[in-house]
């Protein structure tokens, strides 16, 4: 399995806190690779560093042989790696449909086509029905899906998903998690979650990363990072 | 603005349903015949040039709108567009007895110009700095006018010959032509401004005035979609100089870079609704008149009044009502044509 | 000589110019907005002083502080009721806000005053003090003396005091401040009012050697703002080196440009920043 995503050192400070210490590792293609950490711990920060949201104080992120470190979020972006945002962020006075058009602008010329295949994504994530609802008239949980709606249409080879199960109740859970393996597999897009949510994760993740205090301190299948004694201290305190 | 549909949504096209497109162009249609056929039912000449001024600034207040109203980009120096529209026509015309004609496409490319110099600095920064940049650049042009007297006479101004009466030279018996080349040039920047709405380009605008880190997150260059917004508007609002020069006949920095004009743009914008491409049309027509008769009847000191009403419409428009008008409108529509889908909060099961 | 006595006089100047700004960049640190109308507080402050001299016959310099006083209740009720409802609004709405807000006073000054260009008369106005070979000035020197106090008072203030490390601390993270038990709407009115207080303050130090008249305020607009983008928007520190150095550039242009070509060097300075240095100077030292 070769790496589609490989950081190198990467390191981040706010003033005087030390947010991302040193953070290297690779990230397979075509796996699920869930993210898990203490409040604090870096996780967003990580995803912010990688897209160039803000960029990091030193180190690289190489996707396909470039460094995306420097660049602007929306080159990043429509060059493969794309993100949500740990607080849902849609454009609150555009129709759903809408929301999801402008990030097909991308692919496509003509505003008619950018709508169709808007559309169609929205049908993957059972939005069809609201298409032409403002987004600010929808719940939480569905604004959630369409933020990850629009991040797909970009059609990315990387996403980075930052809490998409908030708010969702068991059936809703189940549902995305469907998708989101869907998107994984049918649809190739190698996926990096962010989820507080650990049944959930453990469920579809092919490996886990887990951060404490900015730094790396497990990457494994789950089941050995569920009981590494380094992670359980990090959530749980001592580890008895 | 779109009409939120009702469960069960019937499957219409990809174009969302826009209920207010055919109100709102026949009205214009309406407003503009009626421009058209002003000069024929308005004997005073006075009226005439109240017409022209409106489509004038009417049309250039639509060129600030699209970045300030369909991209929350505001410019406090669009005045600099206007003057060098206005000062290529009189530098033209009395320099070089050049056709106002030529001199429209040559003040387009300075504007041009100078948009990209100042778009390029201070769109990659936030907003305020653009407010700040764009305020500093009309200083510094009423400053060069003042100094350049090489170029413009300096504070003294320059005056236009009469010349043989004509559309060659822009200069009429009466004020009938004059008002119709400014309604065209209304109807022009007012299509412009309809067709940006409703474009790639619009739906780009409007995600980055509702969410700039969302819009660059979807892959919306926004450097780029600011900047043809820029350009867009520098073109329109130097055309509206250039016509405004003609109209005056004459033109000093005073004049060409007024602080009031770039109030005014935008005052237009927010009394009529930014939110919509006639909304600064409909400001101007509304707010111009009304600017003409208080400089008529309050001089003096009181002059300062009519200022003082303008600043504090805006303070309080701002405050109660910034969709102004058109916003008002809208809430209307609304009432009129939808009902809001009480069922489109979901249950478990909704797929 | 010349040179040396232009830097003196740029310094001094440039207190001035610092002492202005730095009212406008605390409002924008703690609170996120730029204040169009800073100008014209500037004005109501120059007319405080000149009406102190003319009236009650008062120094401006003397009067300053209580100018400053009623300037700042003033600025604390305008941010209640106007600035408050537009934290949180778009820019568009911010920036055409406090430039009507502007306009209002502009205008109300000049519907009350009149348009007249007014100065003061003061003792020491053409006085002069010889100091190893320089003429200073002495309304310059009691301006900059003046500018020099109130911003190591500002300094005390913000960083020994409760209440001044409750504002900054409101200006970092607004969110956190609340929690800490911080009341934000408190620091905003009285950031705003210490912000406008002082640009009147800066206005009453100044009517010695300045004309006052109601759109006195336009004419500072330019250098405040480029003081304010230079030194970077929020940084005190900042505004307060950048008006020094405003003020500098603007002596040192008129050793070789004619005098109305100076805001034209200043303005190439601002854009400049700009252009390479987002931010402001003081941010690539602050974040390297």
């Amino acid at each position: 399995m070769t790496a589609i995503l490989r950081l190198e050192s990467v390191d981040q400070r706010f003033g005087g806190l030390h947010a991302l210490k040193n953070v290297s590792f690779e990230v397979e293609e075509g796996e699920i690779l869930g993210v898990i950490g203490p409040n604090g711990a870096g996780k967003s920060t990580l995803f912010d560093a990688i897209v160039g949201v803000v960029p990091p104080v030193s180190g690289h992120v190489w996707f396909r042989g470039e460094d995306l470190i420097g660049q602007k979020v929306h080159h990043v972006v429509s060059r493969g790696v794309a993100k949500t945002s740990q607080t849902v962020q849609v454009f609150t006075e555009m129709t759903v449909l809408d929301n999801v058009a402008v990030a097909s602008l991308g692919k496509h010329k003509r505003l008619h086509d950018a709508r169709d295949a808007a559309r169609h994504e929205l049908e993957f994530w059972g939005l069809a029905a609201h298409a032409n609802t403002q987004a600010q008239d929808i719940t939480l949980a569905q604004r959630s899906t369409l933020e990850l709606a629009r991040a797909v249409t970009l059609e990315p080879a990387v996403l980075l998903i930052d809490e998409v199960m908030a708010g969702l109740n068991e059936v809703e859970v189940d549902t995305m998690l469907n998708r989101l393996t869907s998107a994984n597999a049918e649809r190739n897009i190698t996926l990096l979650v962010i989820e507080h949510n650990m049944r959930a994760l453990m469920k579809i993740s092919h490996r886990i990363l887990a951060l404490d205090y900015g730094e790396v301190i497990a990457l494994d299948r789950p089941e050995t990072v569920s009981t590494d004694p380094r992670v359980v201290e990090a959530y749980l305190g001592v580890a008895e | 603005m779109s009409v939120s549909a009702e469960q069960g949504a019937p499957e219409r096209p990809s174009k969302p349903a826009r209920g207010d497109k055919v109100p709102a162009l026949v009205l214009m249609a309406v407003a503009v015949l009626a421009l058209f056929l002003a000069p024929l039912y308005l004997t005073n000449e006075y009226h005439v040039r109240i017409l022209t001024l409106v489509c004038i600034f009417g049309a250039a207040s639509v060129g600030w709108n699209l970045l300030g109203g369909y991209a929350n980009q505001v410019s406090l120096g669009h005045a600099v567009f206007f003057g060098i529209g206005a000062y290529a026509v009189v530098i033209f015309q009395e320099k070089y007895e050049l056709s106002p004609w030529l001199a429209m496409p040559a003040g387009v490319l300075v504007s041009v110009l100078v948009g990209l110099v100042i778009g390029w600095p201070t769109f990659q920064l936030s907003g305020h700095y653009f407010a700040l940049g764009t305020l500093a650049l009309l200083q510094v042009f009423h400053i060069v006018a003042n100094s350049w007297e090489g170029l413009t006479e300096g504070s003294a101004g320059i005056s236009l010959p009469i010349l043989e009466s004509g559309i060659w030279n822009l200069q009429f018996d009466g004020p009938a032509p004059l008002l119709y080349i400014s309604a065209g040039l209304l109807v022009a920047s007012l299509a412009a401004a309809r067709w940006v709405r409703y474009s790639r380009l619009g739906l780009e605008l409007d995600a980055i005035r509702l969410n700039p880190q969302a819009a660059t997150l979807a892959g919306v260059d926004l450097f780029r979609a600011k900047m043809k917004a820029m350009l867009i508007s520098a073109v329109i609002v130097s055309l509206a100089g250039s016509v405004y020069a003609s109209l005056l006949q004459f033109l000093d920095p005073e004049t060409a870079f007024a602080w009031n004009t770039s109030i005014n743009l935008a005052l237009f914008a927010i009394v009529g609704g930014i939110r919509h491409w006639w909304g600064p049309a409909l400001g101007a027509l509304l707010l111009i008149p009304l600017a003409e008769w208080a400089s008529l009847t309050l001089t003096g000191n009181l002059a300062a009044l009519a200022q003082l009403m303008y600043g504090a419409l805006l303070v309080l428009l701002i405050l109660v009502q910034p969709r102004g008008i058109g916003g008002l409108l809208d809430k209307v529509w609304r009432r009129f044509t939808v009902s809001k889908p009480t069922e489109s909060k979901p249950t478990a099961s909704t797929p | 000589m010349d040179l040396a006595q232009s830097v003196v006089n740029g310094l001094l100047i440039g207190s001035i110019y610092a002492l202005i700004a730095v009212g406008l960049t605390l409002v924008f640190g703690v609170m996120d907005i730029v204040n169009f109308a800073h100008g014209e507080f500037l004005m109501l402050g120059m007319f405080g002083g000149y009406f102190a001299s003319s009236e009650f016959g008062i120094d401006p310099l003397l009067a300053a502080p209580i100018v400053g006083l009623v300037v700042f209740a003033f600025g604390a009720l305008i941010e209640r009721t106007i600035i408050e409802p537009i934290i949180k609004a778009p820019p568009v709405a911010q920036v055409l806000a406090t430039v009507g807000l502007g306009l209002v006073l502009a205008n109300g000054a000049a519907a009350l005053l009149g348009n007249d260009f007014r100065s003061v008369k003061t003792g020491y106005q053409g006085e002069a003090f010889r100091v190893f070979g320089l003429s200073i000035s002495a309304t310059y020197l009691y301006a900059g003396m003046y500018a020099l106090v109130v911003a190591l008072l500002l300094s005390l203030f913000l960083n020994k005091t409760d209440f001044g490390k409750a504002m900054r601390a409101t200006a970092q993270n607004r969110g956190a401040a609340e929690l800490m038990g911080i009341n934000p709407k408190r620091m905003y009115m009285v950031a705003f009012g210490i912000g406008v207080g002082l640009a009147a303050l800066a206005g009453s130090a100044v009517i010695p050697y300045a004309l006052v008249y109601p759109y006195v305020g336009q004419q500072y607009v330019l250098i405040m703002f480029t003081v304010v983008v230079l030194g970077g928007l929020g940084s005190v520190r900042g505004a307060i080196l950048a008006g020094l150095a405003v003020g500098l550039i603007q002596t040192l242009t008129t050793l070789v440009l004619p005098t109305e070509l100076q805001n034209l060097v200043v303005f190439s300075v601002f854009f400049a920043v700009l252009v390479l240095i987002p931010g402001g100077v003081m941010r690539r030292v602050r974040f390297g």
